[in-house]
């Protein structure tokens, strides 16, 4: 069922040639982006280049490293040396970053043909992608939907076969939810597995990079290339197997927590797959060990204090003077700079960083932030005690809800990152995959969380639910271009 | 409770202008988050030290390696002069 592995015989037997594969999906593009905004900027001239390059090495009977040769792109938020990186923000229009991000460098090391830089909500700041200064990518399976954020262009453009898979980012469900919402695998992996320098940063102590792809063999494949220790990062750790190889192990044995207020707390459709998935774990072999966690009320706004706490304080670099358009008429210094931060950061962004400045404040830092912080250690210390110390995984839904339609106002408790937060808080790895649809025909995600480190058991697990449902979850979409 | 002054002195504090059109709409957003954080009030947990997701145990000795051009560096700005980020004191016209 993996797309990169089809595509990588297909180039190594000469079925095609990858400047042929990489124009088919810059021809889907060329169609497609202009619905679905997945897109901020094509690279076509840079994927043919690369193209060029496999092709002289197929030609000389040389071997294909993994990603060889497989058109991919990037969210806008990694940096790509001469490219415009714009976080989907006025504040970066025309910034071209100086040097490459870790993973990016990475995947030019494997000569991956970039197709273009995803969409994304502005800074990262949104569940839908609706944030993002060019409006929201919209998700393939209904175009009136929402693609989900903040990686909404990852998730759309593989979901409509516009590039074989993705990088995004997650920092509170960023990766998973737009995954869940176009029915796709998203792996969020551990905190310090996957190197974060040269990722524009929102809340540094939550965030990774991770693939948004069409197969766990695929998100396995890419994560093992992208999990490469870096010293740039200094709580980059790399990870000590690659994952790939350990797909397909039996599951006889594995604990799969499941908490029933979590399942009660989501809608009829997202329960009822999730309960059916976990049915399959257990013909699989896995034991279902009921858990609950205390204090899960208390997740949601403990992330969002500490991440908007954060950014406030990482977004004070984006002045105007070092890169994006500045004010041309000022008093001063200071009058510039608020002038430029005022035109250039859009409402979700602004509504944030007064938020996060507010928390740090004396008197409010006191109530919110040191309480927040404190309750961060308590419930990594409790998910430990109440789930992982009963079980292997836990599995939950995704999101509580399907995809929905474009111009949704969602409420601050109920913005779709209720399960997927926790994972953040404590660095946990966590995977979203496709596990049914509903009554619209969405599809559904669920959630795996694991424990640190062992990206390879979700994956696994991942893995051998596609392998035992025939893979009649994975995003079925027409796209024109059948392998 | 975060009155619309409040929210002007605050924006001041991270550099951005509110409009008046603006401040309604942001203070009641503002005031949607608190009701959320004061959740956490609720929560009497005795004061524990912060444990790291992660264990710090990849710290490395630090080394010095090569860095960017001064001109490489400020070539995305429209303040530059002489390989130096330089704002020039304009008044309005």
């Amino acid at each position: 069922m993996s797309r990169i592995v089809q595509l990588r015989g297909m180039l190594e037997k000469k079925q095609i040639s990858c400047r042929e594969l990489t124009e088919s999906y810059l021809e889907r593009i060329e169609k497609q982006n202009g619905r679905l905004r997945a897109l901020i900027t094509i690279t076509e001239e840079e994927a043919l280049q690369t193209a060029d390059t496999v092709d002289k090495k197929i030609s000389k009977g040389e071997k294909l490293r993994p990603l060889e040769g497989i058109p991919m792109a990037v969210k806008d938020n990694i940096s790509t040396m001469g490219i415009e990186t714009t976080c989907a923000s006025r504040m970066l229009s025309g910034y071209k970053p100086i040097y490459d991000a870790h993973v990016w460098q990475l995947l030019k090391q494997q000569n991956a043909p970039l197709l273009g830089k995803c969409n994304m909500d502005e800074f990262s700041m949104g569940s839908t992608c609706e944030t993002s200064l060019i409006g929201g990518a919209k998700n393939p399976h209904d175009t009136n939907r929402v693609a989900g954020g903040s990686s909404g262009g990852s998730a759309s453009s593989v979901a409509a076969n516009m590039a074989a898979y993705s990088l995004g980012s997650d920092t509170g469900g960023s990766i998973r939810l737009p995954a869940s919402f176009c029915g796709l695998i998203g792996l969020k992996p551990t905190y310090g597995s996957v190197s974060r320098y040269g990722l524009f940063a929102y809340a540094s102590s939550m965030e990774q990079i991770g693939p948004i792809a069409f197969s766990a063999e695929d998100a396995a494949i890419v994560f093992d290339v992208i999990s490469e220790r870096d010293t740039r990062d200094m709580t980059s750790k790399g990870i000590s197997e690659k994952t790939h190889p350990q797909l397909g192990r039996s599951l006889s044995g594995l604990r799969i927590g499941i908490s029933d207020e979590m399942l009660g707390s989501a809608g009829d459709d997202v329960s009822r797959a999730v309960r059916e998935a976990a049915d399959v774990y257990r013909k699989l072999g896995a034991q279902l060990v009921p858990v609950s966690f205390s204090l899960q009320k208390y997740v949601l706004p403990v992330y969002y204090i500490l991440s908007f706490s954060e950014a406030s304080s990482n977004l004070g670099c984006y002045d105007g003077i070092r890169f994006g358009p500045a004010a041309d008429k000022y008093d001063d210094i200071d009058h510039m700079i608020s002038l430029t931060r005022s035109m250039n950061f859009g409402r979700e962004v602004k509504l944030r960083l007064l938020l996060g400045t507010y928390i740090l404040s004396s008197g409010p830092y006191d109530v919110y932030y040191k309480k927040a912080q404190n309750l961060r250690s308590i419930i990594a210390k409790q998910i430990k005690e109440e789930i992982f110390n009963h079980c292997d995984v836990f599995l939950s839904p995704t999101t509580p809800f399907t995809a929905f339609k474009s111009g949704t106002n969602l409420s601050s408790e109920n913005n779709g990152d209720s399960y997927t937060t926790m994972a953040n808080l404590t660095g946990l790895p966590a995977i979203s995959l496709p596990c049914g649809y509903d009554v619209d025909n969405m599809p559904i995600g669920m959630q795996l969380i694991g424990k640190h480190f062992c990206e390879a058991q979700i994956l696994n697990a991942a893995y051998m639910f596609e392998r035992e449902t025939d893979g009649a979850f994975l995003s079925r979409l027409e796209t024109g271009y059948e392998i | 409770m975060i009155t619309n002054e409040k929210l002007k002195e605050i924006a001041h504090l991270v550099k951005l202008y509110v409009t008046d059109e603006e401040i309604g709409s942001l203070a009641a957003e503002l005031r949607e988050y608190l009701k959320l954080f004061n959740t956490l009030t609720e929560n009497e947990a005795e004061d524990i030290s912060t444990i790291p997701a992660v264990p710090l145990d990849s710290l490395r000795e630090d080394t010095r390696l090569s860095s960017l051009s001064p001109e490489v560096i400020t070539g995305n700005s429209k303040h530059r002069e002489d390989g130096f980020f330089a704002v020039e004191v304009k008044k309005h016209e």
